[in-house]
């Protein structure tokens, strides 16, 4: 049977909605988790306009709040504790991980390693469709009287087990979002061992693959963990256990190993991917080979392996045994060395390159550069002494957002606009790209860099109100330059959606091989059908046979004689 | 008292213009004539007490320094006060049945409930169903309304400006509905939600009126915090005036007896007091640092904690510049030229060892560095130290010395919310629990002084010693930091640094104040 004819048999509902093709589910992981991104971008806004300006009423919006968020437009603290626990479980659980893991691992996987599905095609259509639920049930307590989760997004017990009956709902639909990443990762890691085309050893799978294969094992041990700890937690709060009660017995800091040890892998889990995109990108962009291809991969595997054994470093000031500090410590400053050794080959990459400033390479630039800045911050909070005074500051924040924003969100930024083309066979407007860079480059970094020096004065989080504290108060100004920057950051995405969403109305008709790059999925048409490959391709190279001495063009595909 | 008192809102109800009024005005040649005209009976009287005056506990609030500074005198429980008529103060009276059927408007005007002082004003009052009460803060600390009915909805609501308004109304008729701070424990109010107007609050002078009460037999309930309630049968014709009497009698003298067990000391220090003895001067000529980086150093570990952030900031220093610039310099040197090829390179092995083997000796020397100044500050704790117990709650710290005979937990131990007072150049041991008031869970805290570096999490179950020894004399804040509920963001306590004769004078002046 041919799988064009597949698809004229096909309604529309069993086409785009309830679609088991891979790229199908791929697309709508990336509109799920792009309006998601809009309602925590929203949330922080809403912060961030609490703490310049405490005890001010929220211009225009104000009013529209019913009385147990706002009164007279004034945020209440509860409200404000919902607030930033909201924005970190949406965009952690909701945006970075459905976008990178989701969306790249979904598209990309059956397309670059010359598959014509996922292995488990119906399974992976139960992946995405426990996300909507699962937001539903997530964002429903914004509607329920006693309000949202406002537990934080660690929620740590016992507050967690004491807080109103929201916490139940963030349980549950975390639990919906675990189940829905052990679908995708058992997918992932199937595929990737079983489906790859002939020719298409692991050697030859370009690194997007890589990353995303030991992101799929790194989701597979770690989730279950989390899993757990959600269930015992939510059995605390309506069964009557003690888990992580103290009076009945139960053990308070077990929450947080249990958390901590499915969250710390859960931060390579949002990396790893932006790592390899980064790198395709990166070698695209230069024509030039990626730098140390094997070291690349090496790195990742190391990176995965060491991230289960240093959890224990957001718990130094925790009270566990001082000892145990110790021992993560030294694991923690351990993990920094492949993540040198990647930076170090990216740099490689670019030495004697011809680069090209597109703007998919652009944005895997500033990915270099500012995981950068997050990895050497990360040196001070792995330090013991130090993380002492620096711990639960704003130090923490600014750089979990290096990581996270900085490092995962300028590399989906770099994928969305180097993939957009096969997605949707039109062009993003390369213009409209560039300024939307540029502006959020410059704004990210003025709302970011300054929180250092927050936590280095020793501002906490989650605070509602800083200026309480006489020690902070001369930190205001501060805090007032970052809010006006992370308006500006907003309005810097405003150019990313005329283009995104514009584009595919207008952008021009993308051929097969826009980029010219060598990966398997620019050998199909621009989108490719459901099903790929009318026949199978054999593989003969790597993928980054850049500026092949002898040649003419500069490329040279991996299904090329 | 600047809010509207009961008695306002009561005659707020008989005025002219008012809907009762109107309503039977409109149906002056109806069946209801003869009742209307019948409405003019009152009841009143005055609610008297018997038996050994009540002792009043004072109310401690110094955990809130806007509270503590709102009154000039101590200040009393207000659960059972006697005024010096012998009548009782916050007696709510009312028509408990003989209304049963009758439909009354609800007032046009907010009843107010003002939180000032930390104390909520009215202490007692009645409000009808569907009328609006309007809760106001006019203190400039956060106040968190808690209110605990039984047949209507709770609400539970932090109010953290001076002059922010809340409006809520009850449903049902319900006595009494109690509110109370989650912040601040002491705060109490009771209302008596009613479908009628026939309610009244005692004062200063402990009587009470209820007017305008149609023809009928009713039974009349007083209810008092500490003694429960009292009723009577009265049957009013026509526009009579009834007097009544409630006469509550203490039911629980021994109960008042206990309370008054506590020693009474006479302040005799005032000879002990030494040179040096008042440090004030000393205390408040520290000025803290205001620049935009590391808080001052004050204790003896700072400056070495302090050594290793700057050795890590000069490492990451110099990475950051090389790897930027490197970058910045790639990127121009290597950009896309005409007619030349990017060079066909997949690597080297012998730069991927160096660039392993370097950052991992940096790191490695990082770790050695770090783990001294760790085992310093959690290593063995001192010896020879002053102990202090820290029971940290949502949202206070409370702070507990040993007392004279040197052991936690016995009669003469200090205990002070939210005030740590402690001598320069000692070290001192802090032990950290975390407790719970009110039959709640306790939650993590962190007992964070920003000046010296020291900070650690406060787990129920798990006391945690920690210890400092302070090198700078003067105030210090001690910040929770930790969420731990919607009041963390104010959990705030202070940290005193006395000269060591400053320190002796102080705790000289608190146990003789046991």
């Amino acid at each position: 049977m041919s799988h064009e004819q597949g698809d004229k048999e096909m309604s529309f509902i069993r086409k785009y909605i309830f679609s088991t093709d891979h790229k199908i589910i791929g697309i709508q992981f990336l509109f799920t988790a792009l309006f998601m991104m809009a309602i925590g971008g929203f949330l922080a806004m809403l912060i961030r306009w609490q703490l310049a300006f405490p005890g001010k009423p929220v211009p225009i919006l104000g009013s529209l709040f019913p009385n147990n968020m706002m009164v007279g437009g004034v945020m209440l603290p509860e409200f404000y504790t919902a607030l930033f626990t909201m924005h970190g479980t949406l965009m952690i659980f909701f945006v970075v991980i459905p976008l990178l893991v989701g969306t790249f691992g979904n598209y990309l996987i059956p397309l670059q390693i010359g598959a014509r599905d996922m292995a488990f095609p119906t399974l992976n259509m139960f992946s995405y469709w426990l996300i909507p639920p699962a937001a539903v049930i997530m964002l429903a307590g914004f509607f329920i009287e006693s309000g949202a989760p406002s537990a934080g997004w660690t929620s740590y017990a016992p507050l967690s087990a004491i807080e109103p009956f929201s916490q139940n709902l963030w349980l549950i639909s975390l639990f919906l979002v675990g189940a829905s990443s052990i679908m995708g990762a058992v997918n992932y890691i199937t595929t990737i061992l079983n489906l790859r085309a002939p020719g298409m050893t692991f050697f030859r799978m370009p690194l997007t693959i890589w990353s995303l294969f030991i992101t799929a094992i790194l989701v597979l041990l770690a989730t279950p963990v989390l899993a757990s700890a959600l269930a015992m937690l939510l059995l605390d709060r309506v069964a009557g256990s003690t888990f992580f009660l103290s009076e009945g017995g139960g053990q308070t800091l077990l929450w947080q190993h249990l958390f901590w040890f499915y969250s710390h892998p859960a931060v390579y889990i949002m990396i790893l991917p932006a790592m390899g995109v980064t790198s395709d990108i990166i070698s695209v962009f230069s024509r030039k080979p990626i730098f140390g291809y094997h070291s690349m991969a090496y790195a990742m595997m190391t990176i995965a392996l060491l991230g289960f054994l240093v959890w224990g470093h957001h718990m130094f000031q925790s009270g566990m045994n001082p000892t145990l500090g110790t021992t993560f410590l030294v694991s923690t400053m351990v993990i920094a060395v492949p993540s040198a050794i990647k930076t170090f080959n990216w740099l490689g990459t670019l030495w004697r390159g011809s680069i090209r400033f597109t703007t998919p390479m652009l944005n895997a630039i500033a990915f270099v550069s500012m995981f950068v800045i997050g990895g050497l911050s990360g040196i001070f909070l792995a330090s013991t002494p130090v993380d002492i005074f620096v711990h639960d500051t704003y130090f923490v924040v600014a750089h979990l957002h290096y990581v996270l924003f900085g490092g995962s969100l300028f590399g989906i930024f770099a994928g969305i606009s180097y993939w957009y083309p096969k997605m949707f066979g039109r062009m993003m407007n390369e213009r409209l790209g560039k300024i939307h860079f540029f502006a959020t480059f410059i704004t990210y970094n003025c709302t970011f860099f300054p929180m250092h020096i927050l936590g280095i004065g020793g501002m906490m989080r989650r605070i509602y109100d800083p200026t309480q504290y006489a020690h902070l108060q001369h930190l205001q100004p501060i805090n007032v330059f970052i809010t006006y920057s992370a308006f500006a950051l907003v309005l810097s995405q405003i150019p990313f959606l005329i283009n995104f969403f514009g584009s595919l109305f207008r952008g021009e008709k993308a051929s097969t091989n826009p980029w010219q790059a060598n990966t398997l999925e620019w050998t199909l048409p621009s989108p490719p059908v459901h099903g790929n490959y009318e026949t199978i391709p054999t593989i003969y190279h790597g993928p980054y046979e850049y500026s092949l001495p002898g040649r003419e063009k500069d490329w040279l595909a991996q299904n090329e004689e | 008292m600047d809010t509207p008192s009961q008695r306002d809102v009561i005659s707020s109800q008989v005025h002219p213009f008012d809907k009762v009024t109107v309503l039977c005005i409109s149906f002056l040649f109806t069946v209801s004539f003869s009742f209307c005209q019948a409405s003019a009976a009152t009841i009143s009287g005055k609610v008297l007490f018997k038996g050994p005056l009540p002792k009043l506990e004072k109310i401690r609030m110094g955990a809130d320094p806007v509270c503590e500074h709102a009154h000039s005198e101590e200040v009393l429980e207000e659960n059972f006060v006697v005024n010096p008529n012998g009548t009782l103060k916050d007696v709510f009276v009312y028509v408990k049945k003989g209304l049963e059927g009758e439909k009354f408007e609800p007032p046009k005007k907010p009843f107010v409930l003002d939180q000032k002082g930390c104390r909520y004003s009215p202490h007692v009052f009645g409000i009808q169903i569907h009328q609006t009460l309007q809760i106001v803060n006019s203190d400039s600390t956060l106040h968190n309304v808690h209110a605990l009915p039984a047949k209507n909805a709770q609400f539970n609501l932090g109010m953290p400006l001076q002059g922010m308004k809340l409006e809520k109304s009850f449903n049902t008729p319900e006595v009494m509905v109690k509110f109370k701070c989650e912040v601040h424990p002491w705060m109490a109010s009771y209302a008596g939600v009613l479908d009628h107007p026939f309610f009244d609050t005692t004062h200063e002078q402990g009587s009470f009126e209820l007017k305008d009460i149609p023809d009928g037999d009713y039974e009349i309930e007083a209810w008092q915090e500490r003694l429960g309630m009292l009723t009577q049968k009265v049957i009013v014709r026509g526009s009579e005036t009834k007097n009544i009497e409630f006469s509550f009698q203490s039911a629980t003298s021994s109960e008042t007896a206990s309370s008054s067990v506590k020693p009474s000391t006479t302040a005799q220090n005032n000879a002990l007091v030494t040179p040096g003895a008042d440090d004030t001067a000393v205390i408040n000529a520290y000025q803290r640092n205001k620049r935009w980086w590391l808080p001052d150093e004050a204790s003896s570990y700072a400056g070495s904690m302090d050594y290793v952030f700057y050795v890590i900031l000069y490492i990451t220093g110099a990475v950051f510049f090389a790897v930027q610039g490197l970058l910045i310099y790639f990127l121009i040197r290597y950009r896309r030229k005409e007619g030349i090829k990017a060079t066909y390179y997949h690597g080297n092995n012998r730069v991927e060892v160096i660039w392993t083997v370097i950052p991992a000796m940096i790191l490695i020397y990082l770790v050695l560095l770090s783990q001294k100044t760790y085992s310093q500050v959690k290593g063995k704790l001192p010896e020879d130290a002053l102990r202090v117990e820290v029971a940290a709650e949502q949202f206070a710290w409370n702070i507990r010395y040993p007392g004279a005979d040197g052991k936690f937990g016995t009669v003469d131990d200090i205990i002070k919310v939210n005030q740590l007072h402690i001598p320069i150049g000692k070290p001192v041991r802090v032990k950290l629990i975390s407790i719970s008031k009110d039959g709640k869970h306790p939650v993590i805290h962190s007992f964070f002084l920003p000046e010296f570096r020291i900070k650690q999490d406060v787990v129920p179950g798990l006391p945690t010693e920690i210890w400092f020894q302070a090198t700078k004399a003067g105030k210090f804040e001690i910040a929770c930091a930790e969420l731990c509920g919607l009041g963390h963001y104010r959990m705030r306590g202070f940290l005193t640094v006395h000269t060591q004769e400053g320190f002796n004078a102080w705790l000289q002046k608190e146990m003789s104040q046991l």
